[in-house]
């Protein structure tokens, strides 16, 4: 572990081809405890990379890291090569961020929001007031453009809070939490336009998130981060398929399995049958549809005609309870 | 320029809150109602005068003036100026009497005959010192003043070396050959700079009045006798209960009628030692003749006359709260933090809300001096005067309001912490009745300093008054305005620094 910027060599190799890097980050708290402990990392250009972990995980540390808010105790932080303290004002113009909470001033409007953030970021009077015309047109802003922000609902706030990280056109976007509160109409919204953040390729989303279907659909990989350390970090359908207790396929039946079938099933997962006399059968696997053909086969040997199945695939929250544990958390 | 499009949303934000609006700017002015009903025309305190005893215990010294000896006593002078203080229009307290040469014609300083309607004080002569004590003691009186033996020995001593002084300089610059005179064509007496022992014996010689030449009205010089450069200081003793607002509106008005009283001596002083040395005089000189056209011409005064630029200077002191809570807010509410990721510099942020906040004040001084002016209020000064003086005074409360910013952790803390700071320091400046000091510093460039004088607040008060209440022209108070800059800038200083450590870089 780099105990110390400047101390030791740290490894700066491929840094430009990262929109995120970050190398043995770690940051540390009065009583020796680390929030985040030698975390490396590499956020491609134009990915979704989902941040996920429990409730003092650390997110919300390596976030404000990553941001240059918080000052590490170790490590250093790239975003598209220029590390973060030193190229600090040129690094700003490339972060976009959407905060968890809705931080607005309830006695500007829509329109006075995204032109003094624009401002603030230099973005030019022509290009912002084009740019800020988009967005509120493109977050269904446009009736409350003139409205103090008091007004606005809790759901036209989170709008307004994610254009707010878009209005200067930034390269790495940081979303935290931003369909906390949403309702499934703008949820639906914001994840279509997440998804269309990334689609030319030269944006990268960054996002924290507690909902797993969210990470899920909207991640290109995610990384799951408990006690300060990155536990895994894949494609979520990589994740799915090797970490968990694996996808369950219920087989109902013309007629109760004989133990022999059962026994046979039991070869290809775990068999929960409740009892002799049930016509239904779930056995569960990791990558189940692989062992499908299997488990026909063996149904069909005991002449038990098998009538409807259905699947429940692993999901990506059985990959993070299977990770992280179920007991509950401080923060 | 980013600070620009802050300032404009700080404004914004401002204007589109009345809770801030209405402490920021109706509250000051609701707080000059509240005193002018208290000690303005119309509150209780209408044509009621503050009794003041006085025990002249002033000897006098003796002066010659060519027709024979006569003996000059200021402190009757004095009691006559605080007898007669009403500020009429038309003779002023303190005119001078252009007609009228020669130390004698300090008696011009006294007004016109007769007690106006409109007189502050209610004055009683008393012999002795024991019974005016305890006519204070049973509240028959608000204040005792005692005048001491060598008041006028001390005060023309302080004149003489204060004219004398200013007088030679002017004459060594003369009489030094291309040392001073303009372009070079004056004549010499010494055809070089004068030695110390040559400036000392030129200072006696005319100081005894044994000059050389005649006095321009005739007056031969060895026929004067002028008096002593050399006297022990005194002290004018002002006695009362000082949890008597009377007691404490009577110093407050004695120390500037004091000021202003040793100042026309001293002004007197420097015309006689003009009579017998004609040079040009330094700046200093000029700075005293200026007071020719200071005058105090105002109806009637009342407590609540002295009143109003503290009140100024409280509303400014009340923006330490008002700054810090909204300072504070945007670091709870996560505002600063969002602007933290833009590319805001930190002076950025702080130009961006100072500059409303100056507004703010100036906007309050307008109304607060407009509510002030219908209440009642008697200004020699213009308000313009008073503008400059409460941008600074702004600037002060903004600084200390970074202050308590950066070290509170939250709104409530820099309310508190605010008000326990800004109140007493209120107080202190002298805003709502004159503090009695404690000197630190007998000379810091020529003036003594006091504990009140390292807060720029008691400077803008002092200047404050100064200008609009006595309507002295700035050079009178510039003094107080290069303290205000200065300790202003320091606060400013201070404020930035650990405002910009502690919320502005990256956290720790």
């Amino acid at each position: 572990m780099i105990e110390n910027q400047g101390k030791m060599e740290i490894p700066t190799d491929n840094l430009t081809d990262s929109a995120v890097a970050a190398r043995n980050l770690s940051k540390g708290y009065d009583k020796g405890q680390l929030a985040v402990d030698s975390l490396d990392l590499d956020i491609r250009p134009g990915e979704v990379f989902g941040l996920l972990g429990p409730n003092g995980a650390g997110k919300t540390t390596t976030i404000r890291m990553l941001l240059g808010l918080l000052r590490p105790t170790s490590g250093q932080v790239f975003i598209h090569g220029e590390e973060i303290t030193t190229g600090r004002q040129k690094v700003k113009t490339k972060l976009g961020v959407c905060p968890q909470e809705t931080v607005l001033w309830p006695e500007l409007t829509v329109s006075e929001h995204l032109s003094l953030i624009g401002r603030m970021y230099d973005v030019p009077a022509k290009t912002l007031r084009a740019d800020a015309e988009r967005l509120i047109e493109e977050f269904s802003l446009g009736e409350k453009r003139n409205q103090p922000v008091k007004r606005l609902s809790g759901g036209l706030k989170r709008r307004l809070n994610l254009a707010l990280a878009l209005v200067h056109g930034p390269d790495v976007i940081m979303l935290d939490e931003p369909s906390a509160g949403l309702d499934p109409q703008s949820r639906a919204l914001l994840w279509e336009r997440i998804t269309r953040l990334t689609e030319d390729g030269r944006r990268t989303v960054i996002l924290t998130t507690h909902s797993m279907e969210e990470a899920d659909r909207l991640s290109d990989r995610v990384g799951i981060l408990d006690h300060g350390r990155m536990l895994v970090l894949d494609a979520p359908d990589t994740l799915k398929r090797s970490i968990g207790e694996g996808d369950v396929l219920e087989v109902d039946l013309d007629r109760a399995p004989s133990p022999e079938a059962v026994e046979a099933l039991r070869r290809h997962g775990l068999v929960e049958h409740d009892s002799a006399a049930a016509t239904t059968i779930s056995v569960r696997g990791l990558n189940i549809m692989e062992r499908f053909p299997g488990i026909v086969e063996a149904l069909a040997a005991s002449s038990v005609m098998i009538r409807n199945t259905r699947l429940r695939p692993n999901t990506l929250e059985d990959v993070f309870l299977k990770l992280t544990g179920r007991s509950l958390r401080d923060g | 320029m980013r600070f620009l499009p802050l300032s404009l949303a700080v404004a914004k934000r401002m204007s589109r809150d009345l809770f801030t609006l209405f402490f920021a700017i109706l509250f000051p002015a609701f707080f000059v109602f509240i005193f002018s009903m208290a000690f303005g025309k119309s509150g209780p305190m209408r044509n009621q005068r503050l009794d003041l005893a006085v025990v002249n215990q002033d000897e006098g010294v003796r002066v010659s003036f060519g027709a024979g000896p006569d003996t000059l006593r200021l402190g009757e002078t004095l009691v006559d100026v605080l007898e007669s203080l009403s500020y009429s229009p038309s003779s002023g307290w303190m005119s001078s009497d252009s007609s009228s040469s020669g130390l004698a014609s300090l008696d011009s300083l006294r007004l016109a005959a007769g007690k106006p309607e409109s007189a502050v004080f209610d004055v009683v002569d008393t012999l002795l010192e024991s019974e005016a004590l305890k006519q204070v003691s049973s509240g028959d009186f608000d204040a005792a003043l005692i005048i001491p033996a060598g008041f006028t020995k001390a005060a023309m001593a302080m004149a003489m070396e204060d004219a004398m002084g200013r007088v030679f300089l002017g004459a060594i610059d003369k009489f030094s050959a291309g040392s001073g005179a303009k372009g070079g064509k004056a004549q010499g007496v010494f055809g070089r700079k004068p030695t110390t022992s040559e400036i000392q014996k030129m200072i006696d010689d005319v100081s005894r009045g044994l000059g050389k030449g005649q006095k321009k009205s005739g007056v031969p010089l060895d026929s004067l006798s002028l008096p002593s450069r050399k006297a022990d200081p005194v002290a004018l003793n002002l006695a009362g209960d000082p949890s008597n607002l009377g007691f404490t509106m009577t110093g407050g008005i004695i120390k500037n009628v004091l000021d202003e009283f040793l100042k026309k001596v001293s002004q007197r002083s420097l015309e006689e030692a003009k009579e017998f040395l004609p040079v040009d005089l330094g700046p200093a000189g000029k700075e005293l003749v200026s007071l020719e056209n200071s005058s105090v011409a105002v109806e009637t005064r009342t407590v609540f006359d002295y009143q109003v630029p503290g009140i100024i200077v409280f509303a400014l002191l009340m923006l330490v709260s008002l700054v810090s809570v909204t300072l504070m807010l945007d670091l709870t509410q996560g505002h600063l933090e969002r602007l933290k990721l833009t590319r805001m510099s930190s002076l950025d942020y702080f130009l961006g809300n100072t500059l409303p906040w100056m507004v703010l004040s100036v906007l309050q001084l307008a109304l607060l001096f407009g509510v002030a002016k219908l209440l009642g209020y008697h200004n020699v000064g213009s308000m313009f005067a008073g503008v400059g003086l409460v941008v600074l005074g702004s600037l002060s409360s903004i600084s200390l309001a970074l202050i308590v910013a950066g070290l509170a952790r939250n709104e409530k803390q820099a309310s508190a912490v605010s008000t326990m700071i800004a109140v007493p320091l209120s107080f202190l400046s002298g805003a709502f009745f004159p503090v009695r000091d404690v000197v630190i510093v007998k000379d810091f460039f020529g003036h003594s300093l006091s504990l009140t004088d390292l807060s720029p607040w008691t400077h803008t008060t002092k200047a404050l008054v100064g200008m609009l209440t006595f309507g002295k022209a700035f050079s009178e108070v510039r003094w107080n305005v290069f303290m205000q800059v200065g300790l202003t800038a320091l606060l400013f200083l201070a404020g930035i620094l650990l405002f910009s450590r502690r919320r502005l870089t990256a956290q720790r």
